[in-house]
């Protein structure tokens, strides 16, 4: 059988919109988790704040719907603003994050069972792997508390760094996700707290009932190591006040 | 042979301890991979989790386990498909085949509960009452004083950062509109989940993002077990000496569609039930109507001393109300209210006051026994409609009040008596309507009032003035004032870009009748005082206005102008007399807003207001025993300008909250008060003249909260002086007065055996008079009170509670003042039935009176107050 031109141009199309279709379906949110969050350092709180974990079937996204929020607002104020051929935007202080927001994103993959910690420095946004192999290591501990009328799971493990992390896990949430970039506990974390004052717990469970809804994964970040992002940390840290950089160059002063 | 058990053993040992493995894949029953399924293998009969693993995208998994069981129990679950459970020989597993069925499986749910004593989600602080909470507290009103942020003044009003509340809720509804004392002194506070503070609260939902308001409102959330049931919360308290009783009953209820509160209270330990009816916020054209009762004729009596009124309060009150919500369906609620308050009031004071004229000073001394009875019965029915689409509510109000009070001084052998009662009707409607970006408004208000007064005074005074220098038995004057008073309007808002735009257009009627006559009284015959003692008024007053205002949010500014014109025709009519004036008027005002930061916040305020009234009345009223007025001028026009700077923090997160505000204005009247004392008897005439007056006050307060010792601080520091003048015995005086405040309160919890109110106040008045060249500088007086609550929280549940007051009080030429008092409170609760079983004793040092002075100009007022004596009370609180 011969294929005209035709025939090719509508099967590739055929194929290409299968794909979009699968790309999006693997994407749909099953359901979303949020989580109380705090970071407390020597007393003060640095976090305090509500982030949420859409979960799909193949990756899940946790993030702070603060910041979630005051970027789609903004998003918005921008849209409005060229569509108005306005040249600058202003930011008020009702565009901007709560000054206690949890400012990185975790995308985290469960079939790689890898943790990506996303993150602005400077001008551009990176990406590392966070804390690889670390959901191999949770020992599970005959302990039970039940966390806002959810019997939970005590497990713990121990990071590279020396950092002690406790988790409550409920097993009756068959999803082995949880807050930040810890997972791969055989149900739902519902409580968490680490020796350096990170702490979250779950306060709402929802399953999505908006089949088109799918999870929103920062835009052109690049993935590095983690070693290399915390030197463009350090140099957007040093810059900061010098005026911007144009992305990427950060990194290279760094090496 | 040692060497081959040794062998044997740890063969043994590592097939014991040999790590296994148990593989398979997962399908659904359309042979689909089952992705991200969740395994976890456990003993046959056990829970101790053994090995746990996901299923991958192709349905495939892996589970590696250490140990020899006999029988191992798998468990295969998902959100997408039904629950397997699998139980698996542990010496023989082979490759594992699973088939699941799609299934839709709930989610467990999530029974949260914020543990912060604060937190703040969007525009809503959340507050803990339990962290902030002690064993003693009753009702919400107990917790809520103490709340960062939060103030409550003595009249039940409540402050969010210095800022008076806009709304009351309870579960969300607006039960008692302004008078949520009711609820706040009465809702039990184990009832109470959570107090919010709804920050920029905006009640009227259609005007949410077009209207931003400065006002915050509290919202109480009740916990699930209150919803369900009937509310009970009461005290039966029986007391010495005298015979003394203070019970109180509140039935609440609050479900979804019905909410009342109903109360019955009786007391005579000196607690202002009258208090609990207060309105806390009140409309201006309520104050226009004459819907507050001013009275236009009084008994010379001593002002209230800053001390508890209880201490000084002799009474015999009673109050009954019933307050009812019934929510109709659709965002839609009909609300009606009843009360009725009785009370009967002794008082027993005395007062010197010195008044310093130029050449003169002049002394009255007054020995007051006095008797007051009143009954005052309101009622309200409200229908309201607000959704983001329409806003409709009407609201009657019916007011009326029987009083009468006598007063005998001793020092004079005189007997003033006063009959003032009270009737006033108000419907009020309001309605705002969306019409695409357009909002329409509707306004009504609709006022009656009437205000009869007749005031008698045995002997007869002023016999020179009114019976040719020869005594006489009384005096009797009588007032009527009726006023009927009407407000329409209609408007528009609408939003343009950033701008939003807002015009309202209106006419406001007000119409009053005024009458009066002075009679002499001899024997029993009333004769009507010979001169220019008797009117009758006409007054009209005819306003049309336009308020346009222009609103914008332009970068960190919140801007907005108002300019307003009004063009009022005023009437003032008599036997013999008619006054009229057309007037036009343009009152702008400007009010800007610059958000520094998510803390910081300022704001500055101008306004500029003119005004006219006709208040002359060309005869003469007896207003008190000693003063006759005549206000025989002509229309009396007003100027003013103001400025008010705000600087305001406020931070949640470490319950820091602070306030500068600065307000300076000047005043400019075209009538000016003359005053001549002829003994102790007072001629006040106004005279038509240049009457300029100022005011600058300074206030800065800071409230911190620090949670991890449940101790708070709030300091405040005002400052105020103004500028007045008079003329007195024909010299023109000018009066500056200056007053400086400090005061702080501290409360903590710090530990769980006690809890610790103190509060200082001190005060500082200066009063200066300039006569001539002549300035009278009149030594400063000083106030200075301390309070100490004391809770001792002892084992078995009592508890302990002793209350200190000191005050001192000081004035030139004159003793200090200094009184202690001391109250104790000695509480057993009982858990079932909750019983409170309480015996105090109040004022423990038995102090009898309280002296205090005070300055009104170049009036020195030294009071000496009756108080209650020694108290012995047993009281039973309890709640259901």
């Amino acid at each position: 059988m011969i294929l005209n031109k035709k025939t090719v141009f509508f099967a590739m199309l055929f194929f290409a919109k299968a794909t979009s279709v699968f790309a999006q379906s693997e994407n749909n949110i099953l359901t979303t988790a949020s989580y109380v969050v705090s970071y407390t350092i020597n007393g003060k709180i640095v976090i305090n704040d509500l982030c949420l974990l859409d979960i799909t079937k193949t990756q899940s996204y946790f993030y702070s719907k603060n910041v979630a929020e005051a970027s789609a607002k903004l998003s918005e104020k921008r849209a409005l603003a060229e569509a108005q051929g306005a040249e600058e935007i202003f930011i008020s202080r009702d565009d901007r994050p709560s000054s206690n927001a949890y400012r990185a994103d975790v995308l985290k993959n469960y079939d790689k069972s890898n943790a990506i910690m996303i993150q602005g420095v400077g001008m551009q946004v990176l990406g590392y792997v966070k804390d690889p192999n670390l959901q191999k290591k949770w020992q599970i501990k005959d302990e039970n508390l039940v966390v806002n009328g959810l019997k939970s799971q005590k497990a713990v493990v121990v990071k590279p760094d020396g950092t002690i992390v406790t988790a409550w896990f409920c097993k009756d949430i068959p999803l082995p996700d949880g807050p930040f970039s810890y997972f791969g506990l055989p149900g739902l974390i519902t409580k968490l707290s680490t020796t350096d004052g990170l702490e979250a717990e779950l306060t709402q469970i929802v399953k999505n009932t908006d089949p088109k809804k799918q999870i929103k994964v920062r835009e052109n970040y690049s993935l590095v190591t983690e070693a290399d992002f915390k030197k463009a940390a350090e140099n957007a840290k040093a810059n900061r006040g010098m005026g911007a950089l144009p992305p990427g160059l950060s990194i290279k002063q760094a090496n | 042979m040692f060497k081959y058990a040794t062998l044997a053993l740890l063969l043994l040992s590592v097939f014991c301890f040999a790590q296994n493995t148990l593989k398979g894949n997962i399908k659904d029953e359309n042979n689909h991979a089952a992705d991200n399924v969740s395994l976890i293998l456990y003993p046959k009969m056990g829970d101790n989790i053994l090995a746990y693993t996901s299923s991958n995208s192709m349905g495939n998994f892996s589970l590696s386990y250490f140990g020899v069981l006999d029988s191992l129990r798998l468990e295969i679950s998902s959100l997408a498909y039904s629950k397997k459970v699998i139980f698996l020989d542990a010496k023989n597993i082979p490759f594992l085949n699973v088939e699941l069925k799609t299934s839709v499986n709930s989610l467990p749910e999530v029974v949260f509960k914020d543990k912060r004593p604060i937190s703040k989600r969007g525009d809503t602080v959340n507050y803990d009452p339990k962290y902030f909470a002690d064993k003693t507290d009753r009702v919400v009103i107990d917790v809520i004083k103490n709340l960062p942020g939060i103030k409550v003044t003595d009249a039940g009003q409540i402050l969010y950062n210095n800022k008076a509340i806009n709304k009351f809720y309870v579960d969300g509804k607006d039960l008692l509109e302004d008078r949520y004392s009711i609820a706040s002194n009465n809702l039990p506070l184990n009832a109470v989940e959570q107090i919010q503070v709804l920050e920029n609260h905006q009640p009227i939902k259609l005007l949410d993002s077009i209207q931003p308001s400065d006002r915050a409102a509290i919202n109480i959330k009740l916990n699930n077990n209150a919803k369900l049931k009937l509310l009970g919360n009461g005290t039966a308290g029986f007391g010495l000496s005298p015979l003394l009783r203070n019970n109180n009953l509140a039935l609440l209820k609050f479900n979804k569609s019905v909410q009342y509160i109903n109360t019955a209270k009786n007391n005579n330990i000196g607690i202002n039930l009258a208090n609990e009816l207060t309105e806390q916020n009140i409309n201006k054209d309520v104050f226009e109507s004459g819907g507050i009762k001013r009275d236009l004729l009084n008994l010379v009596q001593t002002s209230p001393p800053p001390l508890a009124q209880s201490r000084y309060w002799f009474n015999d009150n009673t109050l009954v109300g019933c307050n009812f919500l019934i929510g109709t369906g659709n965002q839609t609620t009909l609300k009606f209210n009843l009360a009725y308050v009785n009370d009967n009031l002794k008082n027993y004071d005395s007062s010197i006051t010195s008044v310093f004229l130029p050449n003169d000073t002049l002394v009255i001394n007054e020995s007051h026994s006095g008797d007051a009875v009143y009954h005052k019965f309101i009622s309200g029915l409200v229908f309201e409609k607000n959704t983001k689409k329409l806003y409709l509510r009407n609201a009657s109000k019916f007011e009326r009040l029987w009083s009468t009070a006598e007063d005998f001084i001793s020092s004079n052998n005189l007997n003033q008596s006063l009959k003032n009662p009270f009737a006033n009707f108000t419907n009020v409607f309001n309605g705002f309507v969306k019409v695409s970006s357009n909002i329409l408004q509707f306004r009504s208000f609709t006022s009656y009032s009437n205000l009869p007064q007749q005031l008698n005074v045995e002997p007869g005074q002023y016999n020179v003035f009114l019976n040719n220098g020869l005594p006489y038995d009384g005096l009797q004057q009588t007032n009527q004032l009726q006023t009927f008073y009407n407000n329409n309007q209609v408007g528009y808002s609408k939003k343009n870009g950033v701008f939003v735009f807002s015009d309202r257009v209106g006419v406001k009627t007000k119409l009053q009748k005024l009458n009066n006559a002075l009679s002499l009284q001899n024997t029993n015959l009333l004769i009507p005082a010979n001169g220019n003692f008797e009117a009758e008024i006409f007054r009209k007053e005819i306003d049309f206005y336009n308020e346009f205002s222009v609103a914008t949010n332009y970068k960190k500014v919140n801007f907005n102008l108002g300019l307003n014109l009004e063009s009022n025709f005023l009437e003032n009519k008599g036997q013999g007399f008619q006054e009229r004036q057309n007037l036009l008027f343009f009152n702008p005002g400007l009010n800007i807003i610059y958000k520094i930061s998510s803390f910081w916040e300022t704001t500055l305020s101008l306004l500029a207001s003119n005004d006219a009234k006709y208040n002359a009345n060309p005869s003469f009223i007896l207003q008190d025993y000693r003063t006759l007025l005549n206000n025989d001028v002509p229309l009396n026009k007003t100027k003013s300008q103001s400025v008010n700077y705000l600087l305001n923090y406020r931070n949640i997160i470490y319950a820091i909250f602070g306030s500068l505000n600065v307000n300076y204005s000047h005043n400019q009247s075209n009538v000016l008060l003359q005053t001549n004392f002829n003994g102790i008897s007072v001629t006040q005439t106004a005279i038509s003249q240049n009457n300029p007056s100022t005011n600058f006050s300074i206030k800065g307060n800071i409230n911190k909260y620090y949670l991890a010792l449940k101790t708070g601080i709030d300091i405040n520091l005002n400052y105020n002086a103004n500028n007045i003048q008079q003329v007195q015995q024909g010299l023109l005086t000018n009066f500056e007065t200056k007053t400086i405040d400090f005061s702080t309160r501290i409360n903590t919890k710090v530990s769980p055996v006690f809890s610790l109110v103190y509060s200082l106040n001190f005060t500082r008045f200066y009063s200066f008079s300039k006569q001539s060249n002549v300035i009278t500088d009149f030594t400063p007086i000083n106030y200075l009170l301390q309070k100490l609550d004391f809770n001792l929280f002892l084992p078995k549940e009592y508890s302990l509670k002793i209350n200190l007051e000191h005050y001192y009080n000081n004035a030139n030429q004159l003793s200090p003042a200094k009184f202690f008092y001391a109250d104790l409170n000695l509480q057993k609760r009982i858990v079932k039935p909750k019983l409170d079983i309480a015996i105090a004793v109040t004022n423990i040092l038995n102090a009898k009176s309280y002296i205090n002075y005070s300055y009104n100009n170049n009036f020195l007022i030294n009071t000496n107050y009756a108080l209650r004596g020694r108290i012995f009370m047993a009281k039973v609180g309890f709640q259901f």
